[in-house]
């Protein structure tokens, strides 16, 4: 079947793209996301019901999801809904993370060209066609760097773009990475007007990374949320303390200025 | 690797603790189908306040079924789609039950806008017309391959349909769709505005 013509392809795709939402709003969305993931948050569409409905929703959700995981096995669509209880019955399914990045790197080779900053696609899809798989696989400078992050987020080309997936990481650069996400949502939280839950995530950072890389930005944004949360002579104790733990750090000339007695 | 029960056991790490080896994952299929599940929530009929709110719950579904996606049966993105069908659901549920509930407030006019994004304006509003008159299995369809560029055996597998329904669909609204665009062209800047109002 012939796909869509070219007056047709080039009207879609400048849909296409005026439909994308602009990077900041997918950002602060991704906050959005990571800020139910940490609060626990797993199924929304279930967290509506009270206490006792949920439980007996989440029976009847397992069960439903035995259900479809059969019709999917008959070619309903390419979802698997497992649940714990069903992965428990098959013998404990042992997620694959490596199966699932492979899984990732085939869908983006195979998804339109796509310039490095916004979803455009130039070329415009071919409906009629299957794409194939011998696709070039795009290199990590195509990558589109919207993943939120702060400024310290990436040490190397200054790029925003997170780690590629096919790129094997040391222990050392992936507690690197996690902190440097933390530190980066308690800054956007703090200056988004949410002290609070920049004082949150720093607790959290404190408690996974304890003498971390970033622990002197942890403090100096720490004194910081302190004073946004009205505790004041709070934060500048924590500020006297840290002059004197960290005497040449970059930040020592900022912590030092902040929350000043009134 | 990780047991499934390792990771949703009685002891939560510490938010973002970076324990959690999906999180990095969810961010790479975030940033490549953020976009895609956006516009399939529309193309659902999620009512624009509402489709931030769709999008975050697929992703937090996502997240939780991202041990159990199985390659060999499909897509990420057809995967997404799925999840998508079901959240963009329960949100036009939510909404018809809040609906009643409320008084229907008109909305603002937009402010006037430069020629350009004026031009860009008229083209998604002609299309939104255009996909908004379509039968739902029909916008399904001619959304998720002409617009999102989904071969049609994918499409076919996403919805549970056999291909050859797909392409009957599909030709029908690219007919259609043909006849809109020849309306759009044919409609001047000034018709256009006047329509709005």
């Amino acid at each position: 079947m012939d796909g869509p013509d070219a007056r047709a392809r080039a009207t879609l795709r400048a849909y296409r793209q005026a439909k994308s939402a602009p990077a900041t709003q997918a950002d602060a969305l991704w906050d959005r996301i990571e800020s139910s993931l940490d609060e626990g948050v797993e199924d929304p569409c279930l967290e509506e019901l009270p206490a006792a409905g949920r439980r007996s929703a989440g029976v009847l959700v397992a069960a439903a999801a035995v259900v479809v995981a059969v019709g999917a096995v008959a070619g309903l669509g390419g979802l698997r809904l497992g649940s714990v209880e069903s992965s428990a019955a098959a013998g404990g399914l042992a997620p694959d993370v490596s199966a699932f990045r492979a899984a990732i790197q085939s869908s983006r080779s195979r998804a339109p060209k796509r310039n490095p900053v916004r979803e455009s696609d130039e070329s415009g899809p071919d409906p009629a066609s299957v794409p194939s798989p011998q696709t070039p696989e795009r290199s990590r400078s195509d990558a589109p760097p919207r993943i939120p992050s702060g400024p310290a987020r990436s040490r190397r080309s200054g790029a925003e773009a997170p780690r590629g997936v096919s790129e094997p990481a040391s222990d050392s650069e992936d507690a690197l990475q996690a902190e440097m996400s933390l530190i980066g949502r308690a800054r956007r939280a703090l200056h988004g007007g949410r002290a609070d839950r920049a004082l949150t995530l720093l607790r959290a950072h404190a408690e996974a990374f304890a003498d971390g890389q970033m622990r002197e930005d942890r403090q100096a944004l720490r004194i910081e949320a302190l004073c946004a949360v009205g505790k004041g002579p709070q934060a500048r104790a924590e500020a006297a303390a840290f002059a004197r733990r960290f005497p040449r750090s970059a930040h020592a000339a900022r912590v030092s200025e902040l929350c000043p007695r009134r | 690797m990780v047991a499934a029960t390792d990771r949703r056991g009685p002891t939560r790490s510490p938010p973002g603790s970076g324990s959690d080896p999906w999180r990095r994952e969810l961010a790479e299929v975030y940033r490549s189908h953020a976009d895609f599940v956006r516009r399939s929530a529309g193309h659902l009929g999620t009512p624009r306040h509402a489709i931030d709110d769709v999008v975050h719950d697929v992703f937090i579904i996502a997240h939780r079924r991202l041990p159990d996606f199985d390659q060999a049966r499909g897509s990420v993105r057809a995967w997404l789609f799925g999840i998508t069908k079901r959240v963009a659901l329960h949100h036009r549920r939510s909404a018809a039950r809040h609906q009643r509930r409320l008084r229907v407030v008109t909305p603002p006019r937009d402010p006037p806008h430069p020629d350009e994004a004026l031009a860009r304006q008229r083209v998604v509003q002609h299309i939104e017309a255009f996909l908004d008159q379509l039968p739902p299995a029909k916008r399904t369809v001619f959304a998720l391959a002409d617009i999102e560029g989904m071969p049609a055996v994918e499409v076919a597998r996403s919805l549970g349909i056999n291909v050859n329904t797909v392409y009957a669909r599909l030709r029908s609204a690219r007919q259609a769709f043909a006849q809109c665009l020849d309306a759009l062209n044919a409609r001047t800047p000034e018709e256009v505005d006047d329509g709005r109002s």
